[in-house]
C-alpha cells in the first residue's frame, strides 16, 4: 500500500514513517498541498495523511482538490493536525477528509488506523 | 516518549523554526505603520513548533507557544495589531523554546524547570489577547507531571473519597527549600511536617544524586531536596514557619476530583484497541456524509474506507453491497444507503443483507446523523508513551522535492532536494583534517630525504627519484587538502544569523534606533574561522551600538537620520575573507583616545607628539584601554578592544580600525579562508630558524651595507624611491649577543632584507639568511607560550624540528617601541623570544 504523507515538517513526516514502519508500506512525502497534488496526479496513492497548516496549499484546499478529481476522489484521507478546535474538525470533514487525528498521537494509534485502512489486497498487520 | 534520536532531530528542526520565526518577527516589526504585516510565515513557524514540542513532551512550552500562536493568529485575522510589547513577548517565548530545544538536543525532555517561566509567559501572552488564565489551570500542568508518579492508584482513590466526604479541597504542593537552608538553621523536613492538615509527603532530589565518579564534586551542605505534599486546606493560611527564606519556592495547586482520579498523568492514555478505533472511524464516515460538497468523490472515498474496514476488521458482509449503496447514494444525492451500511457495520450486522431495516425514516440526507453520542472524533491527545515500543529503525527522510515551494524557506533536508546532502559529524571531518595535516608534514620530509640521498649516500639518481615522487605526492596532498577544506567551508551567515535580533534588542535597551544591514552573508570560510569570529563580532557590534551610534536626538541635531546604520559586510579578497563592521555614528575622537592614554600613563607627552594618527588609533587595542569612562552593561563587561583583538588574532585574523570623527567608524577584520595550511618562508637569524607567513612577505632583497642609512637613529634604505625602515630581527628578538656566523656563500652580497607588509605598513627585516618556502600546518601557541605575542604559532618541519612562526604585525609593534623605554611588555617579549628560540 502506498501512503502519501503531507506535512511541511520533515520531522513529523519522519515520525509518521517511523510509527508505521514494518507494515510493508510504501511512503511518499510531500511538504505542502501543491506538491502532494502533483505527486498524487502522477500516480494515485492508497491513503493520504494530511496536515492542515502548510505553505502554498493548505490541507483543506488539497482535500477539496482531491475530492473533485475523478481519478483521486475515492482515496481515503486522514487529516492530522495540531488544531483541536471544533471548527477545524468540522472543516476537515467538510473538505472531504475521512477522519481527523490530533498531533501528537501515539505511534501505535496511527498504526491501528493505517491497518484498518489498508488496501484489501494487502494483508497488512493481519 | 520519543527515543533520544528523534528528540535530537526534533530539536534541530525546532531550532530552524526558531530562526525563521525570529526573522519573520523582525520583518513584522519592520513593517511600516498602517500596513498589514505578513504574519503567515511567523504563524506557520509557531504552529509547527508547537506540534513538535507536543511530541517532545514539553507541555509547558506547548502552552506558551500556543498562546503566542493565538496572538499571531488574532493579528492574522485582523483582530489586533502586533505592538512592540507583544513582539517582545513573542521573542521571549522563542527564547524559552530555544532553551527547551537545547535540552532536547541532549536527548532529554524539557522538565519542570520550564514550568514557572512558561506559565508566566502564557499568562502575559493571553493577557494581550484579553484572556485570563486562571492561576490553578496554569499550575495544573506542573502538578500533574509529578503527582501520579508518587502515589499509587489506591491511595489516590482513597484521597478522592475522603475529599468528597470532607467537602474541602485537597491541596498539592511542591516545596523547594533554599539551597543554603542548612546554614540558616532551617530544617526543611520539620518545615514540611509543620504544614497544617498535612496528609502525605514525599522527598526527592532536585537534581539526580551524583553517581560514584562524581561524588567528590557533590556538596553535601547544599540542599538538593524537594518536597511534594498533600494537605487539607490551603496551607498558606496557617503555616507556622512556612517557607523560611525568600529563595525557597512553594507551589500550590488545589486538586480537583478528576485530577485525583486521572490514572495516567498529563496525557490521556490512548487505547490501541482496534475495535474502539474502528468504531470511531465508522462514526466519522457518518460525519463525512453529512456534508454535501463534492458529493460523488465524498461517497466514493467513504465507500473505499468502508470496504477496507470491512475487510481488515473481518466484519461480516459483502463488499459489493457497499459499492451498490455508494452508486445509489451518488445517483440519489442522498446518503441514506451508505448510512445504512455504516449502521450495520457499527452494530455488527452483516452488510448487504437486511439494510432496509436500518434506514430510519427520519434520516434526512446531508443532515448530521443522529448518533447516541457525539461523533467520536475526539481529538486524540495521547503522547507517544514510554510504554510504546520505540520506532527501532528509522527510515531516512528523503528530500522532498521543493518544486514550486520557493516562497517558503525550507529546512536543509527539505530544501536540498536536487543535490543529495550528507550530514556528517564535525569530529569526523576534523579527524580527516588532522590526518591531512600529518600527510602534509610527512610529505615535507621527502626533500630532506632526497638531500640525504645525495649528500650522505652519494646517490644523485636516488635523490632525483625521491624528488619526482615528492612532486606527485605533493600534488595529491594538495588536492586532498583542498577537498577537505571545501567540506569545512560554511557561509558567514552562520555567524551573522543572530545579529539582527541582537541589534534590535540592544538598540531598544539603549533607546537608540539602529538598522543592521548585512552584505555578503554567503561568503564562505572555514567553519572554525566562522565560529571563532562570532564572539569578536558580537563585541564589535555591541561597541558600535553602545559607543558608536548616537541617540536619535543627537543624530538629528547633527543632521543625520534618526536611525543609525550598521553595515556588516563580508567579501573575499584573494584567499582571505574581509569582514567590515561600519557604523555612521560619532566616530572615534583621536584626541579623546590620546588624552585617555596619557591619563592612564600608557604613553608620555613626548611620545604622543611623535605618534602618527594610526599609532594613536592602535592605542585602542592596548590592554586596559576603554574610551567609555563607566563600564556599561553592554559593551563594557571589562571586555575592551584589546580582548576583541586577541580573539580575532586567535582566529588567525587581523583587526584594523578606520574612523572619521562625526562620520563613523569602520572596523576591518581580515581572516584567512582556512586555518589549515599556511605558506611559510623560512629565515635564519642568530643560528635559529624562524618562519614568516608568506602572505606578509612582499619581496626579499640583498642590500650592500653602504646602502643602509641611519636616519634619526633608525636604519633605513631606499627601495624603488621609497624610504623603507629597517629593523634587525636579532635585535628585535633580543639575540644581539649571539655570534654572527659568517655567511660564506655570499661574502659580498650584503644584508639579507625581508620586505614585509603588515597593518598597512611596509618595512624591512634584516635577517641572516633566507631558506625555502614551505606549506605547513601552523598550530597556535598553547599554554604558557601563548603569552608571547611575537609568535603566531608553531609548525612541525619535515625533519622533525619545531619551527616558530613570527607574527609580523606584533613584531612591527615591538619595533616601534623604543628599546630603552622602561616598559614591561617589549622587554618581556624580547626575553621570551630568546628563551623560545633556544627551545626551538
Amino acid at each position: 500500500m502506498r501512503i502519501l504523507i503531507v506535512d511541511d515538517s520533515p520531522m513529523v513526516r519522519r515520525f509518521y514513517r517511523a510509527s508505521m514502519e514494518g507494515d510493508d508500506l510504501v511512503f511518499e512525502e510531500a511538504a505542502n498541498g501543491l506538491e502532494a497534488l502533483e505527486k498524487s496526479l502522477r500516480r494515485p496513492f492508497d491513503l493520504l495523511l494530511v496536515d492542515i497548516n502548510m505553505p502554498l496549499m493548505d490541507g483543506f484546499c488539497f482535500m477539496r482538490e482531491v475530492r473533485q478529481r475523478e481519478e483521486l476522489c475515492h482515496t481515503p484521507a486522514i487529516i492530522i493536525s495540531t488544531e483541536a478546535e471544533q471548527q477545524d474538525v468540522e472543516g476537515a470533514f467538510q473538505a472531504g477528509a475521512n477522519f481527523y487525528l490530533t498531533k501528537p498521537m501515539r505511534p501505535e494509534v496511527l498504526r491501528v488506523y493505517a491497518r484498518l485502512l489498508a488496501k484489501e489486497e494487502d494483508h497488512v498487520g493481519q | 516518549m520519543l527515543d533520544s534520536d528523534l528528540l535530537h532531530s526534533s530539536s534541530l528542526e525546532i531550532q530552524e523554526l526558531l530562526e525563521s520565526a525570529s526573522n519573520a518577527l523582525l520583518a513584522v516589526e519592520d513593517t511600516t505603520a498602517g500596513e498589514q504585516p505578513d504574519v503567515d510565515e511567523l504563524f506557520r513557524a509557531l504552529h509547527t513548533m508547537k506540534g513538535l514540542l507536543g511530541w517532545c513532551e514539553a507541555p509547558a512550552l506547548v502552552q506558551a507557544t500556543h498562546a503566542a500562536e493565538d496572538l499571531v493568529d488574532a493579528c492574522r485575522a485582523g483582530e489586533l495589531v502586533l505592538t512592540t510589547p507583544m513582539i517582545d513577548l513573542i521573542f521571549e517565548t522563542l527564547d524559552e523554546v530555544s532553551r527547551g530545544a537545547e535540552v532536547l538536543l541532549t536527548g532529554a525532555a524539557p522538565g519542570e524547570e520550564f514550568t514557572p517561566r512558561c506559565a508566566d509567559l502564557t499568562k502575559r501572552l493571553r493577557a494581550q489577547l484579553g484572556e485570563e488564565v486562571p492561576e490553578v489551570a496554569a499550575a495544573a500542568a506542573e502538578v500533574t507531571v509529578w503527582w501520579f508518579e508518587l502515589l499509587d492508584e489506591e491511595r489516590r482513590e482513597a484521597f478522592a473519597d475522603e475529599q468528597e466526604e470532607r467537602g474541602e479541597p485537597l491541596w498539592a504542593g511542591r516545596y523547594v527549600p533554599a539551597a543554603e537552608c542548612f546554614f540558616s538553621g532551617e530544617d526543611p523536613v520539620a518545615t514540611v511536617r509543620a504544614v497544617p492538615g498535612l496528609c502525605w509527603f514525599a522527598v526527592s532530589p532536585r537534581s539526580p544524586w551524583p553517581d560514584q565518579e562524581e561524588v567528590g564534586a557533590f556538596d553535601p551542605y547544599t540542599c538538593n531536596l524537594q518536597f511534594h505534599f498533600l494537605t487539607w486546606g490551603d496551607p498558606r493560611d496557617a503555616w507556622p514557619g512556612g517557607p523560611v527564606s525568600a529563595e525557597a519556592t512553594l507551589e500550590l495547586h488545589a486538586l480537583t476530583r478528576d485530577e485525583l482520579l486521572c490514572t495516567s498523568g498529563a496525557w490521556t492514555e490512548e487505547t490501541v484497541d482496534r475495535d474502539v478505533h474502528m468504531r470511531r472511524l465508522l462514526e466519522a464516515q457518518l460525519v463525512v456524509l453529512s456534508h454535501a460538497e463534492s458529493w460523488p468523490g465524498r461517497v466514493a472515498s467513504v465507500a473505499v474506507t468502508l470496504k477496507r474496514i470491512l475487510h481488515n476488521a473481518d466484519l461480516p458482509g459483502r463488499p459489493e453491497a457497499i459499492d451498490e449503496a455508494a452508486t445509489d447514494a451518488i445517483e440519489a444525492g442522498d446518503g441514506a444507503p451508505m448510512v445504512a451500511v455504516i449502521r450495520a457495520m457499527l452494530n455488527g450486522r452483516p452488510v448487504g443483507l437486511d439494510e432496509a431495516s436500518d434506514v430510519a425514516p427520519d434520516e434526512a440526507p446531508h443532515a448530521p446523523p443522529p448518533t447516541e453520542e457525539a461523533p467520536s472524533v475526539i481529538p486524540i491527545t495521547a503522547a507517544p508513551s514510554a510504554a510504546s515500543e520505540p520506532p527501532q529503525k528509522l527510515a531516512p527522510v528523503p528530500s522532498a522535492s521543493p518544486r514550486g515551494s520557493k516562497a517558503a524557506p525550507r529546512s536543509p533536508s527539505g530544501g536540498n532536494g536536487h543535490s543529495p546532502v550528507l550530514k556528517v559529524e564535525q569530529a569526523r571531518i576534523d579527524q580527516l583534517m588532522d590526518i591531512v595535516g600529518e600527510l602534509v608534514v610527512a610529505k615535507n620530509s621527502l626533500p630532506y630525504l632526497a638531500e640525504r640521498a645525495e649528500g650522505e649516500f652519494q646517490s644523485r639518481k636516488m635523490a632525483r627519484e625521491i624528488k619526482a615522487q615528492h612532486a606527485i605526492i605533493n600534488r595529491i596532498a594538495e588536492d586532498l587538502q583542498n577537498a577537505v577544506m571545501r567540506v569545512r567551508m560554511v557561509p558567514m551567515s552562520n555567524a551573522f544569523g543572530r545579529f539582527p535580533r541582537m541589534v534590535r534588542d540592544i538598540a531598544h535597551r539603549l533607546g537608540k534606533q539602529a538598522r543592521l544591514v548585512m552584505q555578503g552573508e554567503d561568503t564562505e570560510a572555514d567553519k572554525n574561522i566562522v565560529e571563532g569570529i562570532t564572539d569578536p563580532l558580537v563585541h564589535l557590534i555591541r561597541n558600535s551600538l553602545d559607543h558608536g551610534l548616537e541617540t536619535p536626538e543627537v543624530r538629528l541635531a547633527a543632521g543625520k537620520p534618526a536611525e543609525g546604520r550598521i553595515l556588516l559586510k563580508a567579501t573575499h579578497i584573494d584567499d582571505q575573507v574581509v569582514l567590515e563592521i561600519s557604523d555612521d555614528g560619532a566616530g572615534i575622537d583621536l584626541e579623546v583616545v590620546a588624552r585617555k592614554a596619557l591619563a592612564k600613563e600608557m604613553i608620555t607627552e613626548a611620545e604622543l607628539q611623535s605618534m602618527s594618527e594610526a599609532q594613536v588609533m592602535r592605542l585602542l587595542f592596548a590592554p586596559g584601554f576603554s574610551t567609555n569612562s563607566e563600564v556599561s552593561e553592554l559593551s563594557g563587561r571589562g571586555v575592551g578592544m584589546d580582548v576583541v583583538n586577541t580573539m580575532v588574532m586567535r582566529a588567525s585574523g587581523e583587526l584594523e580600525v578606520d574612523s572619521v570623527k562625526g562620520e563613523g567608524t569602520t572596523i576591518r577584520i581580515t581572516l584567512p579562508l582556512s586555518m589549515a595550511v599556511t605558506q611559510v618562508l623560512l629565515i635564519e637569524t642568530a643560528n635559529e630558524t624562524f618562519g614568516v607567513p608568506l602572505s606578509v612577505v612582499r619581496e626579499t632583497v640583498r642590500v650592500p651595507p653602504d646602502e643602509i642609512h641611519v636616519i634619526k637613529h633608525q636604519e633605513a634604505m631606499i627601495l624603488r624611491d621609497r624610504l623603507l625602515p629597517l629593523y634587525r630581527l636579532r635585535k628585535v628578538l633580543g639575540m644581539e649577543e649571539c655570534a654572527v656566523e659568517d655567511d660564506g656563500a655570499h661574502p659580498n652580497a650584503g644584508e639579507a632584507v625581508l620586505v614585509v607588509e603588515a597593518g598597512g605598513q611596509t618595512f624591512g627585516l634584516i635577517v641572516d639568511r633566507f631558506h625555502a618556502g614551505l606549506d605547513l600546518i601552523v598550530k597556535p601557541m598553547q599554554g604558557v607560550m601563548s603569552s608571547y605575542p611575537l609568535y603566531s604559532g608553531t609548525a612541525l618541519l619535515g625533519d622533525g624540528r619545531v619551527l616558530l612562526v613570527l607574527n609580523i604585525k606584533e613584531l612591527l609593534h615591538a619595533c616601534h617601541v623604543p628599546q630603552d623605554r622602561r616598559h614591561p611588555a617589549p622587554s618581556r617579549r624580547a626575553g621570551g623570544g630568546r628563551g623560545l628560540a633556544s627551545v626551538a
